[in-house]
């Protein structure tokens, strides 16, 4: 009767613990550690929170816009989350009533099969500033428009409700963030919409009939079936988003180096540890980032235990 | 019982989507092999290093590392001897990695002095005095400047041997010709520079010709900006001599020092004139810095000079950039110092993890002129070794840039935002950054005191 003893769960939750309790908590710790280290200390422990003064402070701008930095962060995650969970489940919606759905699934989601640093690369020369090689700047001139430069320009958007030109303050409302913003939702739509597809899918479609033969048009089909009944999948999808959202990287660093204030708190992390000999700050900034996503892991982890438990 | 098979089935795929996420990062991670590095009894044939292998970190990659390979084939003939070469543009990272873990190569080539600094005052190279003969060689080889550059705290720890040279501004001599343009000279000063670049202008307005007195571009990743800076450190270098330069980069006078500020002013006066720079800053700021030459090339050109080190002209010939085939130097670009009589530059420097016999042989074939002649001669090294023969270099130009460079009258600096601490100078630094905000619409005020502040407390003048 091996599955009366107490250990025996312990044995098998082993392996993973003790991956996870080498590649995940004592890092953590480590970096904590480090976050109230001084900078440039020997010391093993320290306390200081001159780190995190420096992240709120933001005393060196054209270094470390710590301020800028937190604030795109902020764009990223509400903005790339809610354009791509919302394209996603359009997508995925449209795409269950047409014939060729394999062929129009499998086109949105080859994004998502290419590494992002390649993908990043091929978006870096579609937004070239020289026509001759950037494809979105030639189609712009082909229509009559002007060359934007799509990852230096700091200026707003021209829309009726901002102004044009850089501004002093740091805000990320700015043409080349928009930029960065729209590759990744280029990236993650697919994901978004084979999820989603797959929670319709699960739908029953008795549901739906009983529905049509009560008179309900799509829409109201949509809004009071299908978005009630997928919740919990757009839950786990917007989760995943805004993870991805907060620990962007890849795609900013190769696309613009966090260059003309795209800076993301995963960037200014890596230049302040690994670049700028300053491992103590770029730890104080992963611990922001770690407090960041904490609460929306414990959510998502709630949310799953919920649903676990009322099945 | 209808939730249960798709919940179940997301779990399943974001767990597959995560871990493929997870390797892709994954591929982007390098192996590091560890040598054999055993000592043993130094020898004078060169013979007896067979089996030894000498781990070397350099930047090069593609075709810089064919021509690094071919410069020590001969040395691994003679020696029997292996070497590991790891080339890699993201090197100071992976250097200060390898280091503080433990585990550094035998010889690094970065093209960094502040890492050499770093290293070097941390105890962590060894002197080139541990190998036998190999300091006295490099004093003899080597020019006074160039073995103070590699000095730390009294002693010699490092050969810059392969410079850039930044002292150079190219132009279209076709076009000087055709409307009577002189170009500068070693003894002409930055106000000389002015007049020319205004009489363009002048002329182009005057409807004379149709020809922008500049193009430049600044956009380079993470080292956007770099070609703004390195104008900036030619300016003052040029106009507030050697002294200044020096302690301007040492932090000994303030970033914001008026003599700085004119420097970024100058600098200012130039590309922030829209009558002066094709496209104004609004193109130099999105434009590849690789690029900048082809409208100063192109048929008819746009514009009539640009600056940029002499790098540029491996941009000019190379045809995959879009540069027109079958340009000539001298007849369809060429260049002229940059005034002021000095020249700053980038250069390689060879620096040591140990002294055996294995890596101190193949430091000192690296610093001496016979295996950087094989480099020399396929193009696109600039040699600061004395005993090196000028008839090498395969064409005029590369010969004209190495001789303004080894003259013993030309002031040769390393590259100031180099040789500043990191965060300040260096890529994604703040002297690059500011030059992009300067550009962009900046205070200059705020932005160099803000540079200021980015030096590391304690350093403060």
């Amino acid at each position: 009767m091996i599955g009366r003893k107490w250990w025996v769960p312990w044995l098998w939750l082993s392996p993973a613990l003790l991956l996870s309790g080498i590649f995940l908590l004592y890092p953590a710790i480590d970096t904590i550690r480090r976050s109230f280290l001084p900078k440039g200390s020997d010391a093993f422990f320290g306390f200081t929170l001159d780190n995190y003064r420096f992240i709120i402070d933001n005393p060196q701008p054209l270094v470390a816009d710590t301020h800028s930095a937190l604030l795109n962060n902020l764009m990223w995650l509400t903005i790339f989350t809610v354009i791509t969970v919302a394209l996603g489940l359009v997508i995925a919606v449209l795409a269950a009533r047409v014939r060729y759905e394999a062929v129009v699934k499998s086109a949105i989601f080859i994004p998502m099969a290419i590494s992002f640093v390649a993908a990043s690369v091929i978006w870096r020369f579609m937004y070239e500033f020289n026509p001759g090689i950037g494809t979105v700047n030639a189609v712009l001139k082909e229509v009559g428009g002007e060359p934007t430069r799509w990852l230096q320009d700091t200026g707003a958007p021209q829309t009726p409700f901002t102004h044009a030109g850089p501004d002093s303050l740091p805000h990320p409302i700015q043409i080349n963030n928009f930029a960065l913003v729209f590759v990744g939702v280029w990236m993650w739509t697919g994901f978004a919409m084979v999820v989603l597809s797959a929670g319709l899918k699960g739908i029953s479609t008795e549901i739906l009939e009983a529905a049509r033969v009560d008179g309900a048009n799509e829409w109201q089909i949509f809004r009071r079936i299908i978005i009630p009944n997928l919740s919990p999948t757009i839950v786990v999808v917007a989760t995943t988003l805004v993870i991805q959202a907060l620990k962007k990287f890849d795609l900013v660093w190769v696309m613009t180096a966090g260059k003309f204030k795209t800076d993301v708190v995963a960037t200014l992390f890596y230049k302040e540890a690994f670049l700028f000999n300053n491992p103590e700050l770029g730890a104080a900034l992963a611990v922001v980032l770690l407090l960041w996503v904490v609460p929306i892991m414990v959510i998502s982890i709630r949310r799953f235990q919920f649903q676990e438990e009322t099945r | 019982m209808s939730a249960r098979v798709p919940a179940r089935f997301v779990f399943l795929l974001i767990g597959v989507l995560l871990s493929l996420v997870l390797f892709v990062a994954a591929g982007c991670g390098g192996d590091d092999e560890k040598t054999g590095g055993a000592t043993s009894t130094a020898g004078g044939s060169p013979a007896n290093l067979s089996g030894k292998t000498v781990d070397v970190l350099g930047i090069w990659g593609s075709e810089e590392q064919a021509d690094f390979e071919a410069m020590i084939q001969q040395w691994k003939t003679d020696t029997s001897a292996q070497v590991n070469f790891t080339g890699s543009r993201d090197i100071n990272s992976l250097l200060t990695t390898r280091v503080a873990g433990g585990d550094p190569p035998d010889v690094a080539l970065p093209a960094s002095l502040g890492i050499f600094k770093d290293l070097a005052s941390q105890g962590k190279l060894t002197p080139l005095s541990s190998c036998p003969g190999l300091e006295d060689k490099v004093k003899a080889e080597y020019a006074n400047q160039i073995v103070d550059l590699g000095t730390v705290d009294g002693k010699l720890y490092g050969v810059f041997m392969k410079a850039g040279n930044k002292g150079t501004i190219w132009y279209n001599p076709k076009f000087f010709q055709e409307n009577g343009y002189k170009p500068l000279t070693a003894d002409s000063s930055f106000q000389d520079l002015l007049d020319l670049t205004k009489q363009i202008a002048d002329d182009k307005d005057a409807g004379k010709h149709d020809v922008f007195p500049w193009s430049d571009a600044e956009e380079a990743g993470g080292g956007s900006g770099f070609p703004g800076s390195d104008w900036i450190q030619q300016i003052v270098l040029g106009e507030s001599g050697a002294d200044v330069y020096d302690d301007w980069v040492a932090h000994k006078i303030p970033y914001n020092d008026p003599k700085i500020k004119q420097a970024w002013e100058d600098f200012g006066k130039i590309l922030l004139e829209p009558r002066y720079v094709l496209g104004g800053v609004q193109r130099a700021l999105a434009t590849k810095f690789s690029e900048g030459a082809l409208p100063m090339v192109s048929q008819p050109p746009q514009a009539a000079m640009q600056y940029l080190g002499s790098f540029n002209s491996g941009f000019i010939t190379d045809t995959t950039l879009g540069f027109p085939a079958g340009l000539k130097p001298g007849t369809d670009f060429d260049f002229f110092p940059f005034p002021g009589g000095g020249a700053t530059g980038d250069a390689n420097v060879m620096m040591l993890f140990n002294s055996d016999p294995a890596t101190c042989s193949f430091a000192e074939w690296m610093a001496g002129p016979q295996s950087q002649e094989v480099w020399v001669k396929r193009g696109g090294f600039t040699s600061l070794n004395k005993k090196l023969d000028f008839a090498a270099y395969p064409s005029d130009l590369d010969r004209r840039i190495a001789q303004q460079l080894n003259d013993p009258g030309t002031t040769f600096r390393f590259d100031a935002d180099d040789a500043m601490p990191t965060g300040v100078g260096g890529d994604n630094g703040a002297v690059f950054t500011g030059v992009l905000a300067y550009l962009n619409v900046g205070d200059l005020d705020e932005i160099l005191q803000n540079i200021d502040a980015a030096f590391p407390a304690g350093a403060s003048p």
